[in-house]
C-alpha cells in the first residue's frame, strides 16, 4: 500500500449496495469521520464512487474535513464534563477522547 | 449454432439467488434478480507451507504427489538419503545404492527410478552418472544404465516404467542436447532437443511433456514440448531461471516455480496453458526447487538450494473455489449507536440497546435485521448502554446480559420474539464482563475492575462457573457455553482463554490486541473483528490453530453488535463507535462467483 495511489471522495454510506463484496475485493476502501472516503485509485473505485454520486476531493481536502470533525468530536469529549467525576469514570462514561486520524 | 444445452446436455438454469456450493464451478447460471449470467471459477492458486525435510539438501530427484512424494539423494555432500513424504511429514526410508546429486526422478513414492546425477570422486570420467535406480517401496535396486552420463537432466514421465531423460550435463559444466526414453528395461536414444541445457524443469507425460529454462551458455527462457517422437520450441518462460521446480501433466499444462538466477534465486512462479506462461503466486521462500513435483492444481516443493539449502516444504494449491473473505455495506440502523448488543445471523440479527452519544443517553431501543434492512422491535424494560452487555440467541430466542445502565447492571433480559422479560440477574456486577451463548445455555467471564469470576445460565439462573486466568474487562466472545474463547480485555490485550465447558485455558494470542471487539464463529472456526481504542479495522480469522489476519473492516470502529450467532463465513458488525455509527458491515467468505460480461 506504501506506493498506491488513491482517490478521495465524500459520500454517504446508504446502506445496502453502498459497497459490495465485488469492491471490496477489487480495491482497498477506508472510510472517516465527515463521510469522508479513500480508495485505491483504479478504475473500479473511480466507477464506485461514480455510482454513489460522491464528490471527489483532493488529499489536502479530504484531510481538512476529517480533521474539523475530530476536532469537533474532540471539544464535544472535553465540554462533556460532571461534577467530582476522575478521568477514568469519564472514560467509563464517555470512552477515550477521539484521537487525531490522519488519512493516508 | 451450439448452444449450451447442446455442448453441456441441459439448459442454463434460472436462479433468484447465487448457489454457494463448489458443485457450481464451470456451470452457468442466470441471476433472475440481477439479470446476469454467472459462474462459479476457483481462486487464484496459492503455496503454503508443508512439513519439513528431516535433511535440508537441494538438487534432488523428487516425483510422485503433493501427498505422497519421494525425494532422493541431493546435497552439497552427495547423499544417499532418501525421504517419503505423505503430505504432512517426510520419513527417511531406504538409501539410494549410489550417493549422488541432480539425480532425476520418475513415479511414485512407491515405484519409482532416479537417474543420472553426478558425484566426485568416482572415477567416472568427470563424475556424471548413467546410473539408473528402481524402487519397490522398500529397496533401491540397479537396473539399466542410461546411454550417456549425466547430472541436471530434465525429466517427463509419472512412472517407473516410462520415463524421458533429456538434455543435462555430461562433459564438465558442458550442456548436452540428446534425450533418452526409459521403457522399464532399457533406454533408447530419442530425438535431440533444439538448445541443448542443463538444470531445466520438466514435466508431463513421456509422449506429451514439457521442458522450461535451464542453462545452455547462460540461463533460458526457452521452453519445449516433447510429443514422443520431436521437440518443438513453445511460449518462453517470462523469467530467466535454471532449476526451476517442476509439476504438470502435460505439454500444455506446466508449473515452474523458483530457480536460480545467479547468484540470486528466485520464488517467481509460473504456469503454462498451452500457449503462454503467467505470473502466479510468488513462493513464501525464493529457492532453487530442482525438481519439485505434482500438478498444476497440486504441487510439492521440496527442499531446495538457496542461501543456505533448505529443508522446507511449500505446497501448491489451485483447487479452492471459496474466495476471501470481504465486508461490504448492509442496511442502516434506524438509531446509531455505540455499545449495542447483538445476536442472530448476517441475515437475522438483533442489536439491543446502546448508547446514542454523549452521556448519559443510554438506550433501550432494540431492532431486528432481516438481511437487508432493520426494523424497530419491541423495547428492552432497562436502558442499557456504555461498557457494553453482550447478546446471545436468535431473532426468536435470545438474552441480553448485563452491560451499563447508570453503572454497571448484573441485569439480564430473554427475547421470545414479542417481548423482553426480566430473568434472573448475574450473581456478579461488574463493568463490561464478555458473555454470549443463547437464551437457554449463556455464559459470562470476567469484567472490571480485574474480574475472574464466570458463570453459567441454564435458562432459569446462574451458576458459577471456573474463573478465567486473567481477569480483564471490554472483552469479547467467540463459542457457545461448552467451548468458548474470552479474546482480549482492557488489560491482557491479546490474550485468548479457551473454555471446554469445566475450566479455561490459555490459547493462542490475537495477532492485535483491543478492547471492545466483536467475535462470531467457534472455537474451532471464528472470527474477531474492529475494537478499541484506537478504532480498529482489523479483522482475524481463527482455523482453529492460528489467527491470520483478513481483508479489514471499511471503517475503523469499536464497540459494535455482532451477528455473534454468525460463522467465521458470515456475520456482520452493527452500528459502534467513531461515534454513533448507525452503519452495518456484512461479513461474507463465499464461492467464488463470477459475472459474465461479454
Amino acid at each position: 500500500m506504501a506506493n498506491d495511489i488513491y482517490n478521495y471522495s465524500v459520500m454517504t454510506n446508504t446502506g445496502k449496495g453502498f459497497i459490495t463484496l465485488e469492491d471490496s475485493r477489487a480495491f482497498w476502501i477506508r472510510g472517516y469521520p465527515a463521510d469522508v472516503w479513500v480508495a485505491t485509485d483504479v478504475r473500479e473505485s473511480r466507477h464506485w464512487v461514480s455510482r454513489n454520486s460522491g464528490v471527489s476531493k483532493t488529499k489536502d481536502q479530504a484531510q481538512t474535513l476529517v480533521t474539523a470533525a475530530v476536532d469537533a468530536a474532540q471539544d464535544a469529549w472535553d465540554d462533556d464534563n460532571v461534577d467530582g467525576e476522575s478521568s477514568a469514570e469519564k472514560i467509563t462514561r464517555l470512552g477515550n477522547k477521539p484521537g487525531d486520524i490522519a488519512i493516508p | 449454432m451450439t448452444t449450451y444445452k447442446a455442448i453441456h446436455g441441459k439448459l442454463i438454469q434460472h436462479l433468484a439467488s447465487d448457489p454457494d456450493s463448489a458443485a457450481y464451478e464451470g456451470q452457468l447460471w442466470f441471476n433472475t434478480t440481477s439479470s446476469d449470467y454467472k459462474t462459479i471459477t476457483k481462486v487464484p492458486g496459492a503455496w503454503a507451507s508443508g512439513g519439513a525435510l528431516n535433511t535440508a539438501r537441494g538438487q534432488i530427484g523428487c516425483c510422485g504427489t503433493q501427498t505422497a512424494a519421494l525425494a532422493s539423494g541431493g546435497g552439497a555432500s552427495y547423499l544417499a538419503v532418501v525421504e517419503q513424504y505423505d503430505g504432512s511429514s517426510w520419513t527417511e526410508v531406504a538409501d539410494l545404492n549410489q550417493a549422488r546429486l541432480n539425480l532425476v526422478s520418475s513415479g511414485t513414492s512407491t515405484a519409482a527410478i532416479s537417474f543420472g546425477g553426478y558425484v566426485s570422486p568416482i572415477p567416472a570420467p568427470d563424475g556424471n552418472q548413467a546410473l539408473n535406480e528402481v524402487w519397490d517401496g522398500s529397496s533401491w535396486t540397479e537396473v539399466g544404465d542410461l546411454n550417456t552420463g549425466r547430472q541436471g537432466a530434465a525429466a517427463l514421465g509419472t512412472t517407473s516404467t516410462a520415463a524421458v531423460a533429456a538434455g543435462g550435463a555430461s562433459a564438465p559444466g558442458a550442456s548436452i542436447d540428446p534425450s533418452e526414453t526409459w521403457d522399464g528395461s532399457s533406454w533408447t536414444e530419442g530425438s535431440n532437443l533444439n538448445t541443448a541445457r542443463q538444470e531445466a524443469g520438466g514435466s508431463g507425460a513421456v509422449d506429451d511433456g514439457i521442458i522450461y529454462g535451464g542453462y545452455s551458455d547462460t540461463r533460458t527462457t526457452i521452453a519445449e514440448s516433447y510429443n514422443g517422437t520431436s521437440w518443438t520450441e513453445v511460449g518462453d518462460l517470462n523469467t530467466l531461471r535454471s532449476r526451476p521446480g517442476r509439476a504438470g501433466s502435460s505439454s500444455t499444462d506446466a508449473l515452474a516455480y523458483g530457480g536460480s538466477t545467479h547468484p540470486t534465486f528466485s520464488a517467481l512462479t509460473e504456469q503454462f496453458d498451452g500457449s503462454s506462461w503467467t505470473e502466479v503466486a510468488d513462493m513464501s521462500a525464493a529457492r532453487a526447487a530442482d525438481q519439485g513435483t505434482g500438478s498444476t492444481i497440486s504441487a510439492l516443493a521440496a527442499g531446495g538450494r538457496g542461501a543456505p539449502a533448505t529443508a522446507a516444504t511449500e505446497e501448491w494449491d489451485f483447487t479452492q473455489t471459496l474466495a476471501a473473505g470481504a465486508w461490504s455495506t448492509g442496511g442502516n440502523m434506524n438509531t446509531g449507536r455505540e455499545y449495542p448488543a447483538g445476536a442472530g445471523t448476517q441475515t437475522a440479527a438483533l442489536a439491543a440497546g446502546g448508547n446514542a452519544g454523549g452521556s448519559p443517553n443510554e438506550l433501550a431501543l432494540v431492532e431486528q435485521y432481516d438481511g437487508s434492512s432493520w426494523s424497530e422491535i419491541a423495547d428492552l424494560n432497562t436502558i442499557r448502554g456504555r461498557e457494553r452487555g453482550h447478546a446471545g440467541g436468535s431473532t426468536t430466542a435470545a438474552i441480553v446480559i448485563g452491560g451499563f445502565s447508570g453503572g454497571a447492571t448484573a441485569d439480564c433480559e430473554t427475547w421470545n420474539g414479542t417481548s423482553w422479560t426480566e430473568v434472573a440477574n448475574l450473581n456478579t456486577n461488574a463493568i463490561s464482563r464478555t458473555s454470549g451463548g443463547t437464551s437457554t445455555a449463556a455464559i459470562a467471564s470476567g469484567g472490571g475492575p480485574a474480574v475472574v469470576d464466570s458463570e453459567e445460565w441454564n435458562g432459569t439462573s446462574w451458576t458459577e462457573g471456573s474463573n478465567i486466568n486473567a481477569g480483564r474487562a471490554r472483552g469479547s466472545h467467540i463459542g457457545t457455553q461448552t467451548a468458548a474463547f474470552h479474546i482480549s480485555g482492557e488489560t491482557a490485550p491479546t490474550s485468548v482463554e479457551s473454555y471446554d465447558g469445566s475450566s479455561w485455558t490459555e490459547t493462542t494470542d490475537v495477532n492485535t490486541g483491543r478492547q471492545f471487539g466483536s467475535g462470531a464463529g467457534t472455537t474451532s472456526a471464528g472470527l474477531f473483528f474492529v475494537g478499541g481504542p484506537p478504532y480498529q479495522a482489523k479483522t482475524e480469522d481463527w482455523d482453529g490453530s492460528a489467527w491470520t489476519e483478513v481483508a479489514d473492516v471499511p471503517t475503523a470502529h469499536s464497540n459494535s453488535a455482532p451477528a455473534a450467532q454468525g460463522t467465521s463465513s458470515s456475520t456482520l458488525s452493527a452500528g459502534g463507535a467513531t461515534p454513533n455509527l448507525a452503519t452495518t458491515y456484512e461479513w461474507t467468505r463465499s464461492q467464488n462467483i463470477k459475472t459474465i460480461t461479454d
